[in-house]
C-alpha cells in the first residue's frame, strides 16, 4: 500500500508511556530544542520525563506532553521533525528508532514523534500525547506520515513503505495492557 | 440487542484525551463545585480547553479514589435524547477537537476509545467538564450516581463508546483490534 499523509491538525495522540507529567511548561533555556538538553549525548533529564505545555495559537488548542527519551539506531532514512518512533531496544525501554525492520515490535501503540533531526544514542524531546504543540515548535505543523489506511478514530504505529507512521489496527489480538521489550521465556 | 446499564460503581474509565492533569488544578475542585454556573454550561470558556483535573472521591457518595475531568465544548448534541448527567459523549467535530455530541449519528467514530461522561445538561457551543478518568465523582456531583447506559453486552473488562439501540452514544464491549495510540479526527489523504 502506497504512504499517504494526515494533518497535524487532525490527531490527538493518547499517552501510552508510564509515569505522570512531571513539569508544566517548557525546560530550561530557548525551550524544547535547546541544545544544552535536546540532541545531547548525555541526558539532562530523567529518561521519562514528562512536560506538558498547552498550545495556544498555532495549530489547535490544547494540551501537549513531550517526554524525554534516547535515539538508538535510527533508519537509513533519518529521523527528522515529524518522524514516528517507536521502541528500538530490549534492553533499554527508553531507547527510539524510526526504523519498522529494526525495532522490537510494530504496529505498536507505545510511540512518539520526532521534534527534529537527532544523532543516534543522543537524547532530547519526543512528543508523546495530546495535540502537537505547533506554538512551541511551529515545524510540527503540516503532514504526518501515514500507511494509507487512517480512518477517523483510533490509530496506532505501524510500518510504512521505509520508515515508522501510523495507520489503523488491522489484527485483532485483545487489548494491551503494556509492552514486553522481547519474547517470554 | 436490547440496551443495558452499568452501575456508576462499576466502572473505571481511562483517560485517552492525551492530556493530564494540571498540576495547579489537581485535587481542587472549581470554585461552585464541578457544575458551577460561572465554568460549567457556559458560552464562553473559562478554563482553557483540554484543562484536566483531577480531584478525589471520598466516598461520601460512590467509591473512594481518584476522578479526573476535562473541560470541552459541546458541538450539536443528539436532538431527540439530549445531553444530562451520565450521558456518553465522543468527538463531534473534524476540524475541533475538543468539541462533543452525544449523537451516533453525527460524530467522528464508533466505537471509540476517546470519550467521557457529562454532568448535567449542557446547551449546544457551551464549556463544560466532562468525566473523562478515573472512578465516578459522585461525591461531586451527585446526579452522576446510578446507572449508565450500555449496550447491552458488556463484560467484566475493558469498555469503549458505542451506538446504542436507543440511538444514543453508551457504553460497549471492547471488541476492536491493538491497543490505540491516538485518535484522528478524519480520513488520511
Amino acid at each position: 500500500m502506497a504512504d499517504s499523509t494526515i494533518d497535524s491538525n487532525l490527531i490527538l495522540l493518547y499517552d501510552n508511556w508510564p509515569g505522570p507529567v512531571e513539569e508544566t511548561g517548557q525546560p530550561y533555556g530557548t525551550g524544547f530544542l535547546d541544545k544544552r538538553h535536546h540532541n545531547v549525548a548525555t541526558p539532562a533529564f530523567a529518561p521519562g520525563t514528562k512536560v506538558q505545555v498547552y498550545n495556544a495559537t498555532l495549530g489547535v488548542p490544547g494540551f501537549s506532553t513531550l517526554i524525554y527519551l534516547q535515539v538508538g539506531t535510527q533508519d537509513g532514512t533519518s529521523i527528522a521533525v515529524k518522524t514516528a518512533c517507536i521502541p528500538d531496544s530490549a534492553t533499554l525501554w527508553y531507547q527510539l528508532t524510526n526504523d519498522p525492520d529494526s525495532c522490537i515490535k510494530i504496529p505498536t501503540p507505545l510511540g512518539c514523534y520526532a521534534i527534529s533531526a537527532i544523532t543516534n544514542a543522543y537524547w532530547g524531546w519526543f512528543w508523546c500525547a495530546g495535540v502537537v504543540p505547533e506554538d512551541d515548535l511551529p515545524t510540527m505543523g503540516g503532514t504526518y506520515l501515514t500507511n494509507e489506511g487512517v480512518d477517523a478514530g483510533g490509530f496506532i504505529f505501524h510500518a510504512c513503505d521505509t520508515i515508522v507512521g501510523i495507520d489503523i489496527a488491522h489484527a485483532a489480538p485483545e487489548v494491551e495492557a503494556g509492552f514486553a521489550l522481547a519474547a517470554d521465556a | 440487542m436490547a440496551d443495558g446499564t452499568l452501575d456508576s460503581e462499576l466502572i473505571v474509565l481511562q483517560n485517552n484525551w492525551g492530556m493530564a492533569p494540571t498540576v495547579n488544578g489537581s485535587l481542587n475542585c472549581p470554585q461552585g463545585g464541578l457544575i458551577g454556573s460561572n465554568h460549567h454550561n457556559v458560552a464562553a470558556p473559562t478554563y482553557q480547553v483540554g484543562t484536566v483535573i483531577q480531584v478525589y472521591n471520598n466516598g461520601s457518595a460512590g467509591k473512594v479514589g481518584m476522578a479526573e475531568l476535562i473541560y470541552l465544548q459541546v458541538g450539536t448534541q443528539n436532538a431527540d435524547s439530549v445531553i444530562a448527567a451520565k450521558t456518553a459523549v465522543v468527538p463531534d467535530s473534524a476540524t475541533v477537537w475538543y468539541q462533543i455530541t452525544n449523537d451516533p449519528d453525527s460524530c467522528i467514530k464508533l466505537p471509540s476509545g476517546l470519550g467521557a461522561f457529562g454532568l448535567s445538561a449542557i446547551t449546544d457551543a457551551y464549556y463544560g467538564w466532562f468525566w473523562c478518568g478515573g472512578i465516578c465523582p459522585e461525591a461531586f456531583v451527585s446526579g452522576l450516581a446510578g446507572n449508565f447506559a450500555t449496550e447491552g453486552n458488556v463484560i467484566a473488562g475493558h469498555i469503549t463508546y458505542h451506538d446504542l439501540a436507543a440511538d444514543t452514544v453508551g457504553i460497549g464491549p471492547y471488541a476492536t483490534t491493538e491497543g490505540f495510540a491516538g485518535f484522528a479526527l478524519a480520513q488520511d489523504a
